[in-house]
């Protein structure tokens, strides 16, 4: 079950969105996520989930791919919606037993917040989905050159980024061949009751970590070995390029932006 | 009689996602008590996977898995009684290997089943004796090991919890010429005391023909061929085919054979060999 966690992942593909400049898809990723959090009605929110459909279904990925991928987190997403049910009493009261009160502002809030972690997960999983871990970090990179100005080192930020994004799906797998190992020797992840099953995932979690030092090691050699010595003087293989693609989803992120503010100011605002 | 078998067994990886692969397209085979099995097929074939499958680890799509007659996925006990019944050795020693030290590693899988701490103790200086280590190693990080070393430590992981069935991925990969014939007497050895049943993976022809009693063949992901080493043996041209090949020994005779030299061409191992060449050469000097 943990392999089907496939955020951070890329799948290499030939779709419109795949062949957007990195750059071009950071900047409209997160001109996006800044707007899920300004939704405040029906309206512009479901503008905004047609656009996030629309944009995975440019990827030509399965689906069934994001479904599986949300699926751990699901338990997650519907606690948070209910804490918000239960601590949120603002708007007019629905119903009410002893301290628990449900108002409809309440239930807004928790529809709203389960659509916007949704939408977080699945625009920023179209990111990793589509774009090369290399192309991501260059992309970072020029994105954040500005900053050198300050003395900040962009180089070696823009790496830790990619490194850590990239050894996501290895943490995972390493998980996976951990809990197997015990597996086959009659560790029982499955049953007993919740106390006991978090138990069992501690024995888990000291050998990832070991493993994690170990490789982290190993990676710092094989770089030393290959003459990684920081960003300093360092010249890029492909150069990287805008091209009509760009400026058409510049266009409809601009757009959809507008759109989103303009009915903002049209609707009654439901949170 | 068979202890566990396997019927019509499919399995993918990566379902659901473009990186989709068919490992296994209905695999159907019997292992039998006591008897050791040799499976080989070229790189991908889909060994490791239906290894995996016989104890448990990986769920299958379609089909089923017996042990001793109870399909082990009808309840969680016989997940477990399987998993502890299926002793299974990953093809990568520090695949298997997690805890701090060697001995808390060989005790691992006894303390799950439950055994008494005097018990305990009792299997992991066994297992350890058995293959061929000295106790100084039960105090080391199983990660300091030597790669032979972190084999035979995980080898003495599995058979420590005494399974009726001991199914080995490549356990003689990465081994010099004494430590692997070293580890096919004692697999050998564990499979006459214990009557045990033994399935291994090698891509070494000539192991395979040393102490297996049937060879198994697969080619993506599907058995093309099922039989006594004789038997699959003398399949020379259609092993090639699947990208495999005859044991060494038994290219010797066939092409002393093409050369015009009256030899038998199933000849499997060296000690046979060694034998049919004094008689042929006996022969020679009668007639001659
Ligand atoms: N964890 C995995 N995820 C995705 N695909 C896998 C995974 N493990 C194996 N495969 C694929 O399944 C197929 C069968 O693999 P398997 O490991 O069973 O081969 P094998 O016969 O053991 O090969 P080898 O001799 O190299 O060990 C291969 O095509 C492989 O790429
Ligand atoms: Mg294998």
């Amino acid at each position: 079950m943990v392999k089907d966690i496939t955020i951070g992942q890329f799948f290499p593909g030939n779709s419109f969105i795949h062949k957007l400049d990195a750059r071009a898809k950071i900047l409209s990723c997160f001109v996006l996520i800044i707007f899920i959090f300004l939704c405040k009605n029906f309206a512009s929110m479901g503008l905004m989930c047609f656009l996030i459909c629309f944009v995975y279904a440019l990827t030509r990925l399965s689906p069934k791919l994001m479904a599986k991928s949300l699926k751990p987190l699901v338990p997650i997403i519907i606690l948070t919606s209910v804490l918000q049910l239960y601590y949120n009493n603002t708007g007019d009261v629905l119903w009410s037993y002893k301290k628990i009160t449900i108002t409809d502002g309440g239930i807004y809030t928790a529809i709203f917040i389960v659509v916007r972690i949704v939408a977080l997960l699945v625009i920023s999983s179209v990111l990793t989905y589509t774009t090369a871990p290399t192309d991501l970090t260059d992309a970072i990179e020029k994105l954040l050159s500005p900053l050198k100005i300050f003395k900040v080192d962009i180089h070696t930020f823009a790496m830790m980024m990619t490194i850590a994004l990239r050894f996501i799906p290895t943490l995972i797998d390493e998980i996976d061949r951990i809990m197997s190992a015990q597996k086959a020797r009659g560790a029982d992840f499955e049953s007993g009751n919740l106390l006991k099953r978090i138990k069992a995932l501690f024995p888990i979690f000291i050998p990832l970590i070991i493993s994690s030092f170990k490789r982290a090691f190993e990676l710092a050699d094989a770089m030393s070995c290959r003459c990684y010595v920081g960003g300093k003087g360092r010249t890029r293989m492909r150069k990287m390029s805008f091209s009509y693609r760009d400026a058409i989803a510049g266009v409809i992120t601009v757009v959809i932006c507008g759109a989103i503010i303009f009915m903002n100011f049209q609707f009654e605002a439901l949170i | 009689m068979s202890v566990l078998s396997v019927k019509n067994l499919e399995y993918a990886y990566s379902k659901g996602t473009p990186f989709q692969i068919g490992a296994l397209k209905g695999v159907s085979v019997d292992f039998n008590l006591g008897e050791i099995v040799g499976v080989i097929g070229h790189t991908g074939s889909g060994k490791s996977t239906l290894l995996q499958h016989l104890n448990g680890l990986l769920k299958p799509e379609s089909g089923e898995i017996l042990f001793e007659d109870e399909n082990i996925w009808s309840s969680k006990e016989s997940v477990r009684k399987c998993r502890f019944g299926v002793g299974l050795c990953f093809q990568y020693p520090e695949h298997q290997l997690f805890e701090s030290t060697v001995f808390e590693d060989i005790a691992f899988g006894p303390k799950n089943m439950g055994l008494s701490e005097s018990e305990i103790k009792e299997r992991v200086l066994e297992s350890i004796k058995f293959v061929g280590l000295t106790e100084d190693y039960l105090n080391k990080s199983p990660f300091d090991l030597s790669g032979g070393e972190k084999r035979r430590v995980a080898i003495a992981g599995v058979i420590s919890m005494k399974p009726k069935v001991l199914v080995l991925d490549e356990p003689t990969a990465g081994l010099d010429p004494v430590g692997k014939n070293d580890l096919l007497d004692l697999i050998k050895s564990y499979n006459k005391t214990t009557n045990s049943t033994v399935i291994f993976v090698s891509h070494n022809m000539d192991d395979v023909a040393l102490i297996a009693d049937r060879v198994l063949v697969l080619n993506d992901g599907n058995i093309v061929m099922n039989g006594t080493v004789p038997e699959v043996y003398s399949k020379g041209s259609e092993l090639l085919k699947l990208g495999l090949d005859v044991p060494e020994i038994t290219r010797v005779f066939l092409k002393l054979h093409e050369a015009g030299f009256d030899v038998p061409t199933d000849v499997y191992t060296v000690s046979d060999g060694k034998e049919k060449l004094l008689e042929f050469l006996k022969r020679g000097k009668m007639n001659g």
